[in-house]
C-alpha cells in the first residue's frame, strides 16, 4: 500500500499540492482574494474547475492513447499472418472453381515424379514391359495419382494461411472491441469525473451568493437592531 | 463588534473555498494519478501477454 500512495501522491510538491492547485492558491492570495474575497465573480471557483477539468481530460486522453497503443501492436504484430491468408484467398478460390490458380508444383511434387516414375519405369523394364500400351497406362495411372496427391496439397498450402489469416483477423477483431470497450468507459469515466467538477463549481458558486445573503440579512438584523 | 463577526466570517468563508478549491484539484490530480498507476498496470499485463503468446 506504501507503493500505491507514494505512487497516488507522485507530483504533489512540499506544500501538497500538485502544479495547477498551486497556481489556484498564488492566485487567491495575492489578487481576487482580497478584492473578491467571497468570491463573488467566480473567478477562483472557475480557475478550480478549468484546472481539475485539464487534468481529467488529459487523463481520459492519456488512456485513449494507451488502449489505441495496445491496439495498434497486436494489429501490427499480426499483420504478416492476416496478409499471408488474404493472398492466400483468390488460389483457394480458384482451386475450389475447379481450376488450378496457376500453382507452381511443390519440391515435393518434383521429388516424387522423379523417383516414382523411376520406380515405374524400372519395374516396367524387368517386366520387359517398358515401352508397352501396359508400360504406358502404368505411367499414366502413376502421374493420375501423384497429380491428385499434389492438389491436395496445394488445397492445403492455400487453405492452411487462410485458417491462419482468418485466426488473425479474428485476434485483431477482439483487440479493437476490447480496445473500443475500454476507451468508452475511459470517457465514461471522464464524464463522471467532469461531472463531478462541475457540480462543485456549481455548488461554489451557489454557497458564494448564499453567504452574500446571509452577510446581508445579518447587516439589516443589525441596523434594525441598531435603529430600535 | 457585529463587523467584526462580518468580516471574519467573510475571510472564513474565503479560506473555505481555497480548501475547497485544493481538495477538488488534488481529488482530479489523485484520480488521474490512479487512472495512470491502472493504465500502467494494464500495459504491463498486455506486455505479458504478448511476450507469452509471440507465435
Amino acid at each position: 500500500m506504501g507503493d500505491l500512495f507514494g505512487k497516488v501522491n507522485k507530483g504533489l510538491n512540499s506544500s501538497g499540492l500538485a502544479g495547477p492547485a498551486n497556481q489556484i492558491l498564488s492566485r487567491s492570495e495575492t489578487g481576487r482574494a482580497i478584492l473578491d474575497p467571497m468570491d463573488l465573480y467566480g473567478d477562483r471557483a472557475a480557475a478550480t474547475r478549468d484546472q481539475a477539468s485539464a487534468i481529467a481530460t488529459q487523463s481520459a486522453a492519456d488512456s485513449i492513447t494507451a488502449q489505441e497503443e495496445m491496439r495498434q501492436i497486436i494489429e501490427e504484430m499480426l499483420a504478416p499472418y492476416r496478409t499471408a491468408g488474404t493472398n492466400a484467398l483468390p488460389g483457394f478460390n480458384a482451386m475450389a472453381a475447379g481450376g488450378n490458380a496457376n500453382m507452381q508444383t511443390s519440391p515435393q511434387y518434383q521429388f516424387d515424379l522423379q523417383q516414382g516414375m523411376q520406380n515405374v519405369n524400372r519395374g516396367l523394364a524387368a517386366q520387359g514391359r517398358r515401352y508397352s500400351t501396359y508400360g504406358g497406362k502404368q505411367s499414366a495411372n502413376f502421374l493420375n495419382a501423384l497429380g491428385q496427391e499434389e492438389a491436395q496439397r496445394q488445397y492445403g498450402y492455400n487453405l492452411d494461411p487462410i485458417k491462419m489469416g482468418m485466426g488473425a483477423l479474428s485476434t485483431i477483431g477482439g483487440a479493437n472491441a476490447t480496445a473500443g470497450q475500454n476507451i468508452g468507459n475511459a470517457m465514461s469515466q471522464q464524464g463522471q469525473n467532469l461531472n463531478s467538477i462541475y457540480q462543485n463549481y456549481g455548488q461554489q458558486r451557489q454557497q458564494a451568493f448564499t453567504g452574500a445573503g446571509n452577510a446581508l440579512q445579518g447587516l439589516s438584523s443589525y441596523l434594525a437592531y441598531q435603529g430600535k | 463588534m457585529a463587523w467584526i463577526a462580518g468580516a471574519a466570517s467573510i475571510v472564513g468563508g474565503a479560506l473555505g473555498q481555497d480548501q475547497n478549491n485544493k481538495a477538488t484539484v488534488e481529488g482530479a490530480q489523485t484520480q488521474a494519478n490512479i487512472e495512470a498507476m491502472n493504465r500502467d498496470y494494464q500495459r504491463k499485463l498486455f506486455d505479458e501477454q504478448q511476450a507469452n503468446q509471440q507465435p
